[in-house]
Formats: structure tokens, C-alpha cells, sequence
């Protein structure tokens, strides 16, 4: 089977990133999985307002804009979906009484944004250096009409499918997911199987990432022993 | 150890002043402070019918949760890219008055994710926008489906999701015909809307890290740190896996939660019959 | 026609959505052409249901309440028309310095609530007035200085609405059982009872079609046992001897409906 852009069923898009593209920011970074793209930048752990401040953990605020116009409902759910992923991954208590800011811009949505999103704010998060107990991956899966499974739809794709799913996992995959959102109609043998792609695509993001980050920290460490 | 004999407490002030300790002591030994077991949900009551001034309406009671879902049907104009389709709107309101917890003014981040959170799972998935049509390119039904909260004591998804399933099923469309660019509607004719399945939610919490319990209420909430919601149909069919929240849900667990939630479908869609109209 | 206005924290329909024209609506002739459309007296009103506490059927506990649980709550019926209430309270007020409480009311239609077009999420001028009203009739029957430096706030949600003085009237009734159970020392309950004049005769507790019908409509908010009226509200013209006349009926109504909440309200305690 043939995708409209060429692609088998279970490959994903070409995965880019750039980490500290930001230069105000704490930490920075963009993730893109073919034509979506997704800029996030990290802000913590700084002051925080005294109506939000907690006395044993750091208090955890997302933001997110959309590619056009302004943030709507849509947006605010998947704002509580990248808190609720990270409230946990984050060691907030190690930082009482701050807060650490995401804010997520939404550069172009061609499906699966809300994974693309997900993996922006983990590297973002390393890149500032916020303690985290795991780095958190994401995958997007759909189960278009015929009952075929792809990987990484596009917005097209997400569209006509019969269900969407999309999962995120922390570094060891057996543990469990950290957040899943399928739906549409579907059976739960098509859940399953969602379930093992997304889990083997999340552990090649993973990789991915942990080359992007790896490669970043080399490139300063060279810059360091020059100077 | 000190020497002063064991600290006594009355029982409110250190549901108060521990209220992780007070959950850990029921949750510890099998069972949950309102003594049902983990499994267990709380009753649910449906009433159709309840709003008169309402084109559909229910009434759902989850123990102490009470909410309201009322549907007036208007008529507007379609998108130019959708001639016949209709619209649906669906709002969930989170006032002060059913609980301390929310504030008076614009709805809260839970409130909106509340909102379209029901409003994905009902969108073209049960209600089919092309029934709402009057006439294509003119006229088209717009259904708001406001539902209110009258108290907040947990799991407000599951009733908000039941609420909106019976005030569908309670719902008369009058028949109506445009002439002249004047939509005329006969009151005394009505025909139920036609829907694609019938939704039946189950939300699981898990409080504590450890214990996986049915149907929080909103003590167990505050100490959650993950929770499920699982959406069946009538057919066995899925509609709905969310979890939130990073807490540890094991795969297995997720699957049991869908196997508990279809098993209840025969009994949940008893009593969503049951609840009649008027 | 108003236009709905986008409010990027909600679903929103289109912009722009009307009710249609309704044919074959009842016949809008006279309501009480046969005597009264639900076969009621002149000076009756609908039946009363009040409940205060949780809406389930068995009161938890109040040891095992939830810690977000209001301190009082009540729902209303009173015929068709629906009235929930929260109050909070006494808890800390906005101004710390005050040396008596402070009564704040917080009224609001559910967009359904309105048998004609829905109601917008933003709140509108008239339930701005009626909060206020609800204040103005309730305050008085509540013992403020007990309370410096704190505040009581009511929470009132109209679910169904029919005849818009008997709703008000309605939501006095239903906040007066919310401050009683929360407890709040009061003089006495506040009862409220509306009427309204077709021709020279005044009828009780007019439905929508009724009220519709009226030439004029008053409400009055009075405390039986200390025989003192809290608030008075007259729309449209009168004689000075209908309006004494009005009130003295609409005063033993309310009477009535006191008798009804504090019977209810005894049978709570026990």
C-alpha cells in the first residue's frame, strides 16, 4: 500500500530538530515531522505568581499557540494534555515554589501535532536543564476506512481515518504509557496493534532525540575546550 | 517516640488536615472512604425530559453529581463549505455553585477541556451534522447543548457524556420548511433525531499511584495522578481511550477498563431506556 | 438577532442564529379567559418542592462531605420553574476592614433556562439587576455584624424559567433554604411572592402566558414572623389602592410559602 506522499504504512515522516534556536529562552526547541512543525521554549524554573505558588513542587504552566489565529478550546485541551504528560516526568520537587513555563507555538499542523508537540517540549526541557525523570516520546497512529494501519498521518489522512490514536511514553516502553488518546471506532485488536507501532515508532523518536541532544552537548563541549 | 498516649482527632478535621493519609487508610485495606469497592461504580440516575423550555433535555445524577443538559435548537445559515451541514455546540458549565473550587467569570482550563473533550466524541461521531439540514446552502439547525453542573462531586466527563446522550435521544426537531428566506417551524410536529451509536462512558482514577479505582469522587481526584476514561458503544465498538495524567496505568489495566466499561453497556443502556420522556 | 458573540474559552456555533418561526403556537388569546390555565384559584400558587443539601437521595454524612462542598445549597421547584443555589460563607471578605459582612449575590439564567432563543453565556444586563435585587431582599434578614470582615456569597442558577417575577421570587425562597442550611444566623427566612394585575384583579404566581398577559406585576420579599418587608418591586401602572391591596394579599402568600420552607426545612432536621 502507497500513501498520497509515497510513504510505506509504517514509516514516519523525516524527522527534524534544533535545540536553543531561542536565544531568550532557558531552553529551546524545534520538532518536525515532515510538514508539521512545532517551536517550544522553556522558561524555569523562575518566579512565580503567589496564586499558583506551591510550598513542595514546582508549579507547571503550558502554553500553546496555533499556527494561525488565536488559541481556542482546541488548543487549551492539548495544553492540559502536555501538562498532565509532564506534571509527573518533571522532578518538581526539586525546585519548590518556582515555576517552569512551556510555551509551545504550533509553526505548521499537518497531523499528529499533538505528538510533534509532546517531543518538542521533552527536548526543550533537557535543553534547559529542568530535571526530568525520563524523556518523554510520542507517536501518532491511524486506522484509515479498509481497516490499514498507518503511522504518522497527515492531517489528510487523520481526517478520513476511522480512528486516530496517539500515545506517549516515557523511556522504558514496557512501563506503560504516559498518555493515550485514541479515538473514533474502532476495536480493541486495532487499539493493540496501534498500541505496539506507536510504542516502536515512540523508541526511535526517543533515539532520534537522545542523537539531537547528545550531538548538541559534543558540539559544546568542543566549543568549550577551544576557548 | 514521644510520651503522650496516641493523638486522637475527630474524623472531619483529619479527613482536613491528611487528606492523603485519610484515602491511604481506606485504600490500604481493600476498600474506599464512601465504602464501595475499588470496582465499583456509583449508581446513575437519568431523567429525560426535565427543561420543558428546552428542545431536548436530561437530568443525570452520578451519586452526588448532578448535572443538567439542555438543547435548544435555533437556525442559521451553513458554512459556505459545508452547505448541508448543521452545527453542534456543546459547552459545559463549571459555575461556583457546584463547587468551591471553581471561580465566577469566564469557564476554567477544565471547563474548556471538558467542553471539547464532549464535543470530539459527539461531533459527526454520534450526531451526523447532514440531519440538521433544512435546506442546502440555506438553512440548517444549529443544536446548543449547554450542560450545567449542580454539584461537583467527581467525574464530571462520564456525566457530562450521559447527559448529552439522553438530552439527543429526548430531542424532537419540529418539522420545518423555508420559504422566502423565512424559516417556519410547526411546534406541534417533532421527530427525534436519527444518531450514528450510543455512547456509554466508565472513568477510572488512579489515586495514590497505587490504587485503580471506578467512578472517583472529588476527594479521590484531588490525590489522582492518572485517570482513564474509556467510551464504548451499543456494538461493542470503541469510541474513546483517554488517559491523562503521566501516572503508572499498565496496558493491561487499560484493557480491563475497556473489557468493565462493555460489560456495562447492556445495564447503563437499561437505565438510559428507562429514563423515558415526556 | 443579537449576534453571538466568539468567546475563544467556548464552543461556538455560528455567528449568527435565530429561532424559527413558530405556526400553530397556542392560541394566544386571553390566558384566563377560563378561569386559569392550570385550574388554579386566583390567589394560589404553584406547588412548592424545596430541598436543601446534596440533591441525591440519601444526605451523606456531613462528617465525610466533600471539603469543596458548599456550606449551604437548595433546590427549588415551584411548578415548572427550577432554582439552584450555592452559598459560601462566612468566609474571608474582600474589604478586611469592615466591621460588618458583606452579601454578595451572583444570579444566573442557564442558557436554556428561557422558553424563547437561548440565552448567551454572557451575562446580561438583567440578570446583573436581578443579582442585585436578590441582594437588596435578602440582606436585611441576615445578622451582617455577627460576621466583620467576611463575606456570604450566593450562587444562583435558574435552570427553568416561567414568569419572570415568579422566578425571582422563586430564587429568594430558594436562597433564604440555602442560608439556612449553611447555617448563617439570621432575624428570619425571607419569603417572596409575586402577582400580577389582569383588569382589576390580581392573580398570584403568574406562568409565562399569564405573565405575559398582566398589565402590571409585583413582587414582594417579606419576613412573616417579624412582620417586615424587604424588598418591593411593582412594573406597570396602578392605584395606590390596588398597589395597598397587592400587598397586603402578596404578604399573606408569602406567609403561605414561609410555612411551606420552614415545615420542609424542620423536617430536614430530623
Amino acid at each position: 500500500m502507497t500513501r498520497p506522499d509515497r510513504r510505506d504504512a509504517g514509516q514516519i515522516r523525516a524527522l527534524h530538530c534544533v535545540l536553543g534556536q531561542l536565544s531568550r529562552a532557558d531552553g529551546s526547541a524545534q520538532f518536525a515531522a515532515g510538514d508539521s512543525s512545532v517551536l517550544c521554549g522553556v522558561y524555569g524554573p523562575v518566579d512565580v505568581r503567589v496564586y499558583d505558588e506551591k510550598l513542595d513542587r514546582a508549579h507547571i504552566e503550558v502554553k500553546l499557540r496555533p499556527a494561525t489565529g488565536l488559541p481556542n478550546t482546541k488548543d487549551k485541551w492539548t495544553e492540559s494534555v502536555i501538562r498532565s504528560t509532564f506534571e509527573r516526568e518533571i522532578l518538581c520537587h526539586l525546585h519548590p515554589r518556582t515555576l517552569v513555563q512551556i510555551n509551545v507555538q504550533v509553526r505548521q499542523d499537518d497531523g499528529a501535532v499533538e505528538a510533534a508537540a509532546i517531543n518538542a517540549a521533552t527536548l526543550a526541557l533537557v535543553d534547559a536543564g529542568i530535571p526530568l525523570r525520563t524523556m518523554v516520546a510520542a507517536a501518532t497512529c491511524a486506522v484509515l476506512p479498509g481497516g490499514a494501519i498507518v503511522v504518522d498521518p497527515t492531517l489528510e489522512e487523520a481526517a478520513g481515518a476511522q480512528s486516530v490514536h496517539t500515545f506517549a511514553f516515557g523511556g522504558d516502553t514496557a512501563g506503560g504509557p504516559l498518555h493515550v488518546d485514541s479515538r473514533g471506532d474502532f476495536a480493541m485488536d486495532e487499539y493493540n496493534a496501534c498500541y505496539d507501532i506507536c510504542a516502536t515508532t515512540a523508541e526511535r523518536v526517543l533515539a532520534f532525540m537522545r542523537s539531537a541532544v547528545e550531538g548538541k552537548i559534543a558540539k559544546e563541549a568542543l566549543l568549550v575546550g577551544a576557548s | 517516640m514521644a510520651n503522650t498516649g496516641p493523638v486522637t482527632f475527630a474524623i472531619e478535621a483529619f479527613k482536613r488536615i491528611h487528606p492523603v493519609e485519610f484515602q491511604r487508610r481506606f485504600l490500604s485495606q481493600e476498600t474506599r472512604h464512601d465504602g464501595r469497592a475499588f470496582g465499583q461504580f456509583r449508581e446513575t440516575h437519568v431523567a429525560k425530559g426535565t427543561v420543558s423550555t428546552a428542545q431536548g433535555s436530561s437530568t443525570v445524577r452520578i451519586g452526588d453529581t448532578t448535572v443538567v443538559c439542555g438543547i435548544k435548537a435555533e437556525v442559521s445559515e451553513p458554512d459556505v463549505k459545508t452547505p448541508d451541514e448543521g452545527y453542534l455546540v456543546t459547552n459545559v458549565d463549571l459555575s461556583p455553585m457546584c463547587s468551591a473550587r471553581f471561580r465566577a467569570g469566564p469557564p476554567s482550563e477544565s471547563a474548556q477541556v471538558a467542553s471539547e473533550h464532549v464535543f470530539r466524541l459527539f461531533n459527526q461521531n454520534v450526531v451526523d451534522l447532514k440531519e440538521l439540514c433544512i435546506e442546502s446552502g440555506q438553512a440548517v439547525w444549529v443544536l446548543s447543548a449547554d450542560i450545567v453542573c449542580l454539584r461537583h462531586d467527581g467525574n464530571i466527563l462520564d456525566a457530562a457524556i450521559v447527559a448529552l446522550m439522553a438530552a439527543l435521544e429526548d430531542l424532537k426537531l419540529p418539522q420545518a420548511k423555508i420559504e422566502s428566506g423565512v424559516v417556519s417551524a410547526d411546534k406541534s410536529t417533532g421527530r427525534p433525531l436519527a444518531l450514528r451509536r450510543r455512547l456509554f462512558p466508565a472513568t477510572y482514577t488512579l489515586v495514590d499511584d497505587a490504587y485503580l479505582v471506578a467512578d472517583a469522587d472529588d476527594a479521590e481526584e484531588q490525590l489522582a495522578t492518572a485517570s482513564v476514561l474509556v467510551v464504548v458503544d451499543e456494538r461493542g465498538r470503541v469510541a474513546n481511550v483517554w488517559k491523562r495524567g503521566a501516572g503508572p496505568i499498565s496496558r493491561q489495566s487499560i484493557s480491563q477498563c475497556v473489557d468493565v466499561a462493555t460489560g456495562r453497556v447492556p445495564k447503563m443502556a437499561e437505565v438510559l431506556d428507562a429514563a423515558g420522556g415526556q | 438577532m443579537a449576534a453571538n458573540i466568539i468567546d475563544r474559552r467556548r464552543i461556538n456555533g455560528p455567528q449568527r442564529s435565530v429561532e424559527p418561526l413558530y405556526t400553530h403556537v397556542d392560541a394566544a388569546a386571553d390566558p384566563f379567559a377560563s378561569g386559569r390555565g392550570d385550574g388554579r384559584a386566583l390567589d394560589q400558587v404553584r406547588p412548592i418542592f424545596v430541598k436543601t443539601g446534596p440533591l441525591s437521595a440519601h444526605r451523606s454524612e456531613s462528617a465525610l462531605s466533600s471539603a469543596a462542598a458548599a456550606s449551604g445549597a437548595a433546590f427549588y421547584e415551584q411548578g415548572k420553574i427550577r432554582v439552584s443555589c450555592a452559598v459560601y460563607g462566612p468566609r474571608q471578605g474582600r474589604r478586611s476592614s469592615a466591621r460588618m459582612g458583606s452579601f454578595d449575590c451572583d444570579f444566573r439564567y442557564a442558557p436554556f433556562a428561557c422558553s424563547w432563543k437561548r440565552r448567551s453565556h454572557v451575562k446580561g444586563a438583567d440578570e446583573r439587576e436581578i443579582s442585585l435585587m436578590l441582594e437588596h431582599a435578602i440582606a436585611p434578614a441576615i445578622r451582617l455584624e455577627a460576621y466583620p470582615k467576611a463575606c456570604i456569597d450566593a450562587y444562583v442558577t435558574v435552570i427553568e424559567s416561567d414568569g419572570k417575577a415568579a422566578t425571582i421570587a422563586a430564587a429568594i425562597n430558594c436562597i433564604s433554604a440555602a442560608l439556612a442550611d449553611a447555617g448563617i444566623e439570621m432575624y428570619d427566612s425571607v419569603a417572596a411572592c409575586s402577582m400580577g394585575l389582569t383588569g382589576a384583579r390580581w392573580v398570584a404566581d403568574c406562568a409565562q402566558p399569564e405573565e405575559d398577559a398582566a398589565s402590571c406585576s409585583m413582587l414582594i420579599a417579606y419576613m412573616p414572623s417579624a412582620d417586615e418587608v424587604t424588598y418591593i418591586l411593582q412594573h406597570g401602572k396602578t392605584t395606590p389602592e390596588q398597589t395597598d391591596q397587592a400587598v397586603q394579599t402578596c404578604t399573606n402568600m408569602c406567609a403561605r410559602v414561609y410555612a411551606v420552607i420552614c415545615r420542609y426545612l424542620q423536617d430536614s432536621l430530623e
